[in-house]
């Protein structure tokens, strides 16, 4: 519902559901802090287009990623307005790191699973 | 090229729109009124044409969809209460390091001596009870005198996600005393037969991790929500 995806029909809208809070700490692991407008932004830019985070889903998700401890805030006056920027702990980068792995050995288990070679020897 | 930044007087229409849509707190509104501020601000460097307020129901539909910010408030008031939580436990975590593992024991060790091998039984139960009343008064009166649970603010027209927690927590010291006040009649029943060590045993340790978390609850959370709070909204604490 939230995650937007050309791929809707085919169902991958859920993959990428499921990944948000991954997509969300490697992109603060590398950028450093950020806030949530510009998270959104970003993440459209490197997936140009491809996939789409909403607000619906992506403000739910830093609370949790923050109440989990794996994100740190901060707020400050910019402008006229106050604005909160979100950091990632060390807690987070450490979960990032074993998603990461996770994700990986995921991507080769399914590719072997659904492209076996055969071995004619 | 025009100038975009918003006015101090449209971005309290923000705050307004906002709570018109159901976004009571404070903590919850700062955030979003900067992602439409934000969101506003290009609609109208890209569009000069386009009124402020055309921008801003733009900017909402756009972002937040037919739903709106229903999901969002609620997400972050389970994760406000989960927060603390888990700071709770992580204090709980926290305190059992090596010199206050062996103080605890000790006073499991006294307990379950006093419960089990002293006859008087029933003095036990009067001094017990006595100090634990002697305690809850005296949380009691220094709540009432020093406002622990309550943050002093500037403004009070604003709703804040902490003054809910405070209440919360108030309400579960209350019931927390009020739990280690029943498990001590309980244990230390006079007549209590058969007294067998591991009920004892089972008192003693009950009574002593409620008396801890009890003090938690008394004296390091509300320091620490104090804290957070003081830390991110400066403006509306009264010195």
């Amino acid at each position: 519902m939230y995650v937007c995806s050309k791929f809707n029909l085919m169902g991958t809208n859920q993959l990428y559901k499921g990944s948000l809070s991954t997509i969300i700490l490697k992109l603060l692991g590398e950028k450093g802090r950020m806030y949530g407008y510009q998270i959104t932004q970003e993440v459209k830019a490197i997936s140009a287009g491809e996939y789409m985070i909403t607000e619906g889903a992506l403000y739910p998700m830093l609370h949790k990623l923050e109440a989990q401890g794996m994100l740190t805030v901060e707020i400050e006056m910019t402008g006229n307005r106050m604005r909160k920027y979100y950091s990632i702990t060390k807690n987070g980068k450490k979960e990032v790191v074993d998603r990461m792995t996770e994700m990986e050995s995921f991507i080769r288990n399914m590719q072997s699973l659904l492209n076996p070679k055969i071995d004619l020897a | 090229m025009r100038n975009t930044q918003l006015t101090l007087e449209q971005i309290e229409l923000i705050y307004d729109f906002c709570y018109n849509h159901d976004v009571l707190e404070y903590e919850i509104q700062t955030e979003l009124v900067d992602h439409l501020a934000t969101a506003v601000e290009k609609q109208m460097s890209e569009k000069p044409e386009l009124a402020f307020k055309e921008a801003l129901i733009d900017a909402f539909y756009l972002d937040f969809g037919i739903d709106g910010f229903k999901e969002i408030v609620k997400s972050k008031r389970q994760s406000f209460r989960k927060q603390y939580d888990q700071l709770f436990l992580q204090f709980l975590g926290s305190f059992f390091q090596l010199p206050r593992i062996v103080l605890t024991l000790a006073l499991i060790l006294t307990l379950y001596i006093a419960l089990h091998y002293l006859d008087q039984r029933r003095i036990i139960l009067i001094i017990s009870a006595s100090i634990l009343v002697v305690f809850y008064l005296l949380f009691g009166m220094l709540d009432f005198l020093t406002n622990r649970f309550k943050i002093k603010l500037k403004n009070n027209e604003k709703s804040f996600l902490i003054v809910g927690y405070f209440n919360r927590l108030k309400s579960l010291v209350n019931s927390s005393g009020g739990v280690l006040y029943f498990v001590m009649i309980f244990f230390f029943k006079p007549f209590r037969s058969p007294q067998t060590a591991g009920i004892d045993l089972l008192g003693s340790t009950l009574i002593v991790l409620l008396f801890i978390s009890y003090y938690a609850l008394m004296f390091y959370m509300p320091k620490l929500v104090k804290q957070h709070f003081n830390d991110q909204f400066p403006q509306f604490v009264k010195s």
